[in-house]
């Protein structure tokens, strides 16, 4: 699990050290940076599985381009250092890039690696650092490999134990996925087809469920308790294709998911990506796009009990009022601690993103309140009591 | 400081006493937001829940309504800076005070959450002040050394920043 992330000059995020916990919301304005946040693990995703290409590719997430370093440094202050590093419970990992070259800081316990290199970087240098007395620590920025001065089977064996340690620090972010606004599926067959590294385009995930025998199933059980509807998949004998079906229960009429509300629809390609094996951490635009209120809360309960049965961490953008009051009811029914929330309200300070951390209670309170989602109602709750005041005059 | 208030302030953002009263009641919820320390005490199952309840029912009807009930819902009910839950089921099982029992029996069984709620809080060293619109029950309490004030006096000073009340 991702403990902490650490952001800088990254969009309109001058400098934030964000902690983590199963569950993170962050909401607030239209425009204020919640976004930026998930993106910036995915362009550290793009650096780690490859940095050897230009800069500005990193900043191509598949579903969206952010258009390059210039476009994103913070202020167009093309000069400055971006950097974007995370930590879990087995140590730390940033990169800091500039147009034409960056650093790589890793730790682990009392272990702290330091690597200079160029953009594009083809993963060719070894920086050589000592571990204790023991050991020698090679390293090429991403891949470690550690060695023992003097070989021995113990020695040998706590070697490779290391070496596990140290890989597994970038490793994290192979288990990371986003499940992005634009999702859905929007033809009624599909036939597999090559899946990238950050798959996002329905034919995409379409393969991921149609080659994963146990996706299909899984998602049928979630979209079973949220929406009352099952979700099968059904191949014509003799051929490659594949159809989406989608059954509601209460009528027992099977349609193919693309004539299904697009509700239903989008919330297969998120169960989907949610379930997709290998993955631990998901980030999350606004789960709740074209659901009712009632399917909302029937979500935010799913996704609680992925959490607690499957181990699987949220980062979830959200503006839905409802997603975070019924992650607060859950709190008071005791479904999930207020430790496993954290909760963010995400604002603009002039051209820097401001993040603050509201701490939950057991009461499913929230420190200051949730005024963010009624700004626009007070404004209107106001003018219902001056027009009062004025009819009064008349 | 913990105002416990009773059930007046639904009746008044009901505007169930007029234009005025509903327009001041808003104006003394926004102070509170305002002052760091204060806080509104909410006592669960109560009257006073009650009438938030039946807010809420009514809310789905009228548009007015459902914004004020969001108001209380977002910047009061959901903040831990500004609303203090306690339960009453769980006030009654508890020994606040010898003295209690014989100060419930002078009064209504409706009020006992406002008295429950002030000796639990004066236990705890909050300091504490019911606000009500009962003047019969303001009667009682005061001798029993309960600091309570009448709405329309305590609104005006809390309004004009007069910490004089307590």
């Amino acid at each position: 699990m991702i403990t902490k992330l650490k952001i800088s000059n990254f969009r309109s995020i001058r400098k934030q050290e964000i902690e983590l916990s199963k569950i993170n919301i962050f909401y607030g304005p239209t425009s204020s940076g919640k976004s930026s946040v998930l993106y910036s693990l995915i362009v550290l995703k793009n650096f780690i599985k490859n940095p050897n290409q230009s800069i500005d590719g990193f900043f191509n997430l598949g579903f969206l381009n952010l258009g390059g370093f210039d476009a994103c440094v913070f202020n167009h202050e093309f000069n400055s250092e971006m950097k974007i590093g995370f930590s879990t419970n087995g140590g730390e990992y940033e990169a800091s890039l500039k147009k034409q070259e960056g650093k790589i800081i890793q730790k682990l316990d009392e272990v702290e690696m330091m690597a200079n290199i160029p953009i594009p970087y083809p993963l060719n240098k070894n920086f050589q650092f000592d571990f204790g007395e023991e050991y020698t620590i090679n390293w090429n920025g991403l891949i470690a490999n550690v060695v023992p001065k003097q070989p021995s089977p113990q020695t040998q064996q706590k070697a490779r134990e290391l070496t596990e340690k140290l890989n597994s620090i970038p490793s994290t972010l192979d288990c990371v996925d986003i499940i992005p606004h634009r999702r859905g599926f929007f033809k009624p067959v599909y036939s597999p087809s090559h899946v990238s590294i950050l798959p996002c385009t329905e034919d995409e995930i379409a393969t991921i469920i149609i080659n994963d025998p146990y996706l299909a199933p899984k998602i049928s059980a979630d979209i079973e308790k949220i929406i009352n509807r099952d979700f099968r998949t059904y191949v014509p004998p003799g051929t490659a294709t594949v159809y989406f079906q989608i059954t509601d229960k209460s009528i027992r009429l099977p349609i193919e998911l693309v004539n299904e509300g697009f509700g239903v629809n989008q919330l297969i390609y998120l169960l989907a990506k949610i379930h997709r094996q290998g993955i631990k951490t998901i980030l999350i635009e606004e789960p709740e796009i074209h659901l009712h209120p009632k399917v909302i809360r029937a979500l935010v309960r799913t996704l609680i009990s992925i959490t607690k049965e499957e181990d699987k961490q949220f980062l979830i953008v959200t503006h839905s009022e409802l997603f975070v009051t019924s992650l607060l009811t859950a709190i008071v029914e005791k479904l999930i601690y207020p430790q496993e929330i954290k909760l963010y309200l995400v604002e603009k300070k002039g051209k820097e993103t401001v993040i603050l951390e509201q701490k939950t209670n057991e009461e499913g309170q929230v420190e200051g309140g949730l005024e963010s989602f009624i700004s626009a109602e007070l404004e209107d709750l106001k003018i219902f009591l001056n027009r009062k005041k004025d009819n009064n005059k008349e | 400081m913990i105002l416990i208030l009773d059930e007046w302030i639904f009746h008044d953002l009901q505007n169930e006493n007029g234009n005025d009263r509903q327009r001041e009641t808003f104006q003394f919820l926004e102070r509170i937001k305002e002052k760091n320390n204060d806080k509104i005490a909410w006592i669960k199952n109560s009257k006073f829940e009650d009438k938030y309840w039946n807010l809420s029912k009514l809310s789905s009807r009228k548009v007015e309504l459902r914004k004020k009930f969001k108001f209380l819902e977002n910047s009061f009910r959901f903040n831990s800076c500004k609303t203090k839950f306690l339960n009453l089921q769980h006030l009654q099982n508890i020994s606040i005070n010898d003295n209690i029992d014989k100060i419930l029996k002078k009064i209504k069984a409706d009020d006992h959450y406002l008295v429950l709620s002030y000796f639990y809080l004066r236990r705890e060293n909050q300091k504490c002040i019911i606000v009500t619109t009962d003047e019969k029950l303001k009667n009682i309490l005061e001798p029993e050394g309960v600091i309570i004030k009448l709405r329309n006096e305590f609104i005006k000073q809390y309004l004009k920043n007069d910490t004089g009340y307590y």
